[in-house]
């Protein structure tokens, strides 16, 4: 029994160890004699553990029914967390009618870390994947335009006949042409290089320092629009970002709503804070035109997609946004309602 | 008589569309539209009348207030015989084989042109029409 690799352990009711082998002894760095008769609750030093286990072993004798616990996590005398497979059957201890279980734990920590492992390296190819769709796209689409345009507007130089086209517009339009190209290759450039900004430093940042850093810098835009910001972070004011990402993150989202006020209607923009289930939540929400999201839902991160076109714009911002949340590890949500407002909610997982 | 009616958020493509239906059809009627939405509004208006031209339309796909294919549904509504009236053309500097095949599919898209419009194409096309 002892030689078995699997940890078997036997419980009375009251959690008393009636039998433990060698292997599961040396999980708490004890020896088989040490445990036997000796309660859990003063053995391991885990108290939430312990009293999980005997929840499981009281399960067990209740119903008397096999249970299996797939993934069982179990402190070790190191402190490290390792995880077992493991079966808890009911039965009777031997000359005696004590009720009791029986316990096999079949170690699985290290399957658990290749699978971990994998599931990472799949969800990084599968965002690199994306990424490289995302380049294809914007090849064929928005690097072509410009390019077709300056081919089109060479091809009419080119016409026998006067006056097909004056040098001064062809020149206009030319100019034109190429300094989109120019902006397309500059945008892609931008945006292969946020993955790269990945491994700028992290540091704690505060979300009312950005706010007051974005409201100077935008100062001018916001008293001629009469916009209010208000905010409130008393629930969670920081945590440990990059922080040009969400200053670039909170930049594009206020001023967003400052372009996309309505008219007549003081912009107020909100926003907020909470810390829930080890995540944070950051909940911007204005009162201005809205987007038809059931119009226009499917295309609003993307790249060079507007809304609104009264007002200069690239459709870069949204997309800049949701590009450098996923990168944070983060979600974006919208809800919007034309002529009501629109609401942000951004959520990150607080990393151990 | 053919009218051409171009709708595309590009002036410049605009402009090239415009010059080189001109060049190859002197007499054409050539309209352009930046915003598909007033496109679709005169469309309806200027041909549902007796006696309307057929016209060849090149439409864009990526516009900001309607896409191309949004303008194609919109049209999908236009009575049957104004509908006859039309030859509509995607005109699309995308080279994504996807945009191609959604062309290809859909019942009022004749072809799938890739931008720039050119002479040779022009040429081509009116002997098609």
């Amino acid at each position: 029994m002892n030689r078995i690799p699997q940890c078997i352990f036997a419980k009375n009711e009251s959690g008393q160890f009636v039998f433990v082998n060698e292997s599961f002894a040396k999980l708490y760095g004890l020896s088989a004699e040490e445990m036997i008769m000796n309660n859990i609750r003063d053995l391991i030093p885990v108290k939430v553990e312990s009293s999980k286990f005997l929840q499981e072993d009281q399960e067990v004798i209740m119903v008397g029914q096999t249970i299996e616990i797939p993934e069982h996590k179990v402190t070790d005398i190191n402190g490290v967390e390792r995880v077992f497979n493991t079966i808890k059957i009911p039965f009777v201890v031997a000359g005696t009618n004590e009720k009791a279980v029986l316990g096999i734990g079949f170690e699985i920590t290290e399957q658990i870390r290749v699978e971990k492992e994998r599931e990472k390296m799949v969800a990084d190819i599968i965002q690199r994947n994306l990424d490289l769709e995302q380049f294809s796209y914007i090849v064929s689409h928005n690097l072509r335009a410009p390019v077709a345009n300056i081919l089109g507007l060479a091809a009419l130089m080119d016409l026998p006949g006067d006056n097909i086209i004056s040098i001064a517009e062809l020149m206009d339009n030319l100019t034109i042409s190429v300094k989109r190209l120019d902006g397309v290759i500059s945008d892609l450039n931008h945006i292969l290089h946020i993955r790269e900004d990945i491994n700028e430093h992290r540091v704690f940042v505060h979300f009312s320092n950005l706010v007051t850093d974005i409201k100077i810098s935008i100062e001018n835009m916001l008293r001629l629009a009469d916009a209010a910001i208000i905010t409130d972070f008393a629930e969670i004011d920081e945590m440990i970002s990059i922080k040009s990402y969400l200053y670039s993150i909170f930049y594009n989202l206020i001023s967003n709503s400052v372009k996309y006020r309505r008219p007549g209607i003081k912009p107020i923009i909100e926003i907020s804070s909470n810390l829930l289930d080890g995540n944070i939540t950051l909940v911007f929400k204005d009162n201005g035109l809205g987007i038809d999201l059931a119009k226009k839902g499917s295309q609003v991160f993307g790249l060079y997609k507007r809304f609104h076109t009264f007002v200069e714009g690239k459709g870069m911002g949204l997309f800049m946004v949701k590009t450098q949340v996923q990168t944070l590890g983060g979600t974006i949500a919208i809800e919007s309602e034309v002529n009501k407002g629109t609401m942000f909610k951004i959520v990150f997982k607080i990393s151990e | 008589m053919t009218d051409f009616i171009i709708i595309d958020d590009d002036p410049i493509n605009n402009l090239i569309c415009t010059r080189i239906i001109e060049i190859s059809k002197a007499e054409a009627n050539v309209k352009s539209y930046t915003n598909p939405e007033i496109a679709l509004v005169e469309m309806r208006e200027n041909y549902c009348k007796d006696n309307a031209n057929e016209v060849v339309v090149f439409l864009d796909i990526n516009m900001h207030e309607l896409s191309g294919w949004e303008v194609l549904d919109q049209f999908n509504s236009f009575p049957e015989h104004v509908k006859q009236l039309f030859r509509i053309f995607i005109l699309s500097s995308s080279v994504d084989s996807l945009d191609q095949q959604k062309a290809r599919n859909n019942p009022y898209v004749m072809r799938y042109i890739a931008k720039p419009l050119s002479m040779a194409i022009m040429h081509q096309l009116l002997s098609e029409i």
